[in-house]
């Protein structure tokens, strides 16, 4: 998998973009090496960072773990650009990107007593919002995740402490 | 020299007070202030087929009783890449009150210490099982080398 950060071209929607945010963005990955992104209007501040990481990601090689882990899987990749083009608004921090033995993935927002994941993980079927403010949890399904993020969005604005 | 310790027989009961050695990679960590900090993903189960319900882990009772510490398995399971790889330390009481995860000796021709934390792992389940763990070093590749 590698993600193009292709920001121009014509716009020709793929899947049901979000009608809130950035309206113009679409997702296409009809090939079965790349992801083709692209986005109308202004690009949002975060998605570079995204990119980069993924891009590095998806240079694992199976097995990269020693102990069987898949390479990046591209339906995880394109369920959490299309869940970030969701959520993500201007000045939250850019989230962390892990991942998984699957070859899914894991976004991870942390702030002060506050730790936000959100797992993509077609293999095992799951696709989750998990937030946790001090010892409280709360989690909810990826499709009806926009309120739980929306909750504590204002917590993840500024920048991350750092960012691998 | 001979061990302090009796070496546990393969189906002994792990005590609670076990120490588990995990290995995590710099892919499955963050930087944090300059730092390593793993993410809940480096606590998730093989992707081998046949394999898939466990997560390796090394059983400090039997290093122990091997007269060794765990200051050297990245250099033993990753000997051309130590530097990408930290060890986490779990205890293995809290891992099973984490959820529903057995502790089980399956010592391996290559790792008399080696056992596996077997059950589900989802999100949730490897969210509990980072709470659970610590560094005993974190790796030791520059965290701000990108």
């Amino acid at each position: 998998v590698s993600v193009l950060d292709d920001f121009s071209g014509a716009f020709t929607p793929s899947f049901p973009s979000s009608p809130r945010l950035y309206p113009e963005t679409a997702l296409s990955h009809r090939t079965t090496s790349r992801i083709q992104l692209r986005v109308g209007r202004e690009t949002p501040a975060w998605l570079q960072s995204v990119l980069d990481r993924l891009n590095a990601l998806s240079r694992l090689e199976a097995g990269w773990d020693g102990r069987g882990a898949q390479s990046l899987r591209q339906d995880d990749v394109v369920a959490a650009l299309q869940f970030l083009f969701t959520v993500m608004i201007d000045g939250v921090q850019v989230p962390g990107i892990t991942p998984l033995a699957t070859g899914g993935l894991e976004l991870h927002w942390v702030a002060d007593n506050l730790d936000v994941e959100a797992v993509f993980d077609s293999a095992r079927h799951e696709q989750v919002l998990l937030v946790e403010v001090g010892e409280a949890e709360w989690d909810a399904a990826i499709p009806a995740a926009g309120g739980l993020f929306a909750s504590v969005v204002d917590r993840l604005m500024g920048e991350r402490p750092t960012l691998t | 020299l001979s061990s302090s310790r009796a070496l546990p027989g393969d189906d002994a009961p792990v005590e609670r007070r076990t120490a588990l050695y995990r290995l995590v990679p710099t892919s499955q960590c963050e930087v944090r202030d300059g730092q390593w900090a793993f993410r809940s993903s480096a606590f998730d189960n093989s992707s081998l087929p046949g394999f898939t319900d466990e997560m390796s882990v090394i059983l400090g009772d039997t290093l122990a009783a091997l007269d060794r510490d765990p200051l050297d398995l990245h250099e033993r399971f990753y000997p051309s890449d130590p530097a990408n790889w930290g060890v986490a330390r779990l205890e293995a009481g809290c891992v099973v009150d984490s959820g529903p995860q057995e502790v089980r000796r399956s010592p391996t021709v290559d790792e008399r210490a080696h056992g596996d934390v077997v059950g589900a792992k989802g999100g949730g389940q490897r969210k509990r099982l980072k709470k659970c763990a610590s560094w005993v070093f974190p790796p030791s590749r520059p965290a701000d080398s990108g």
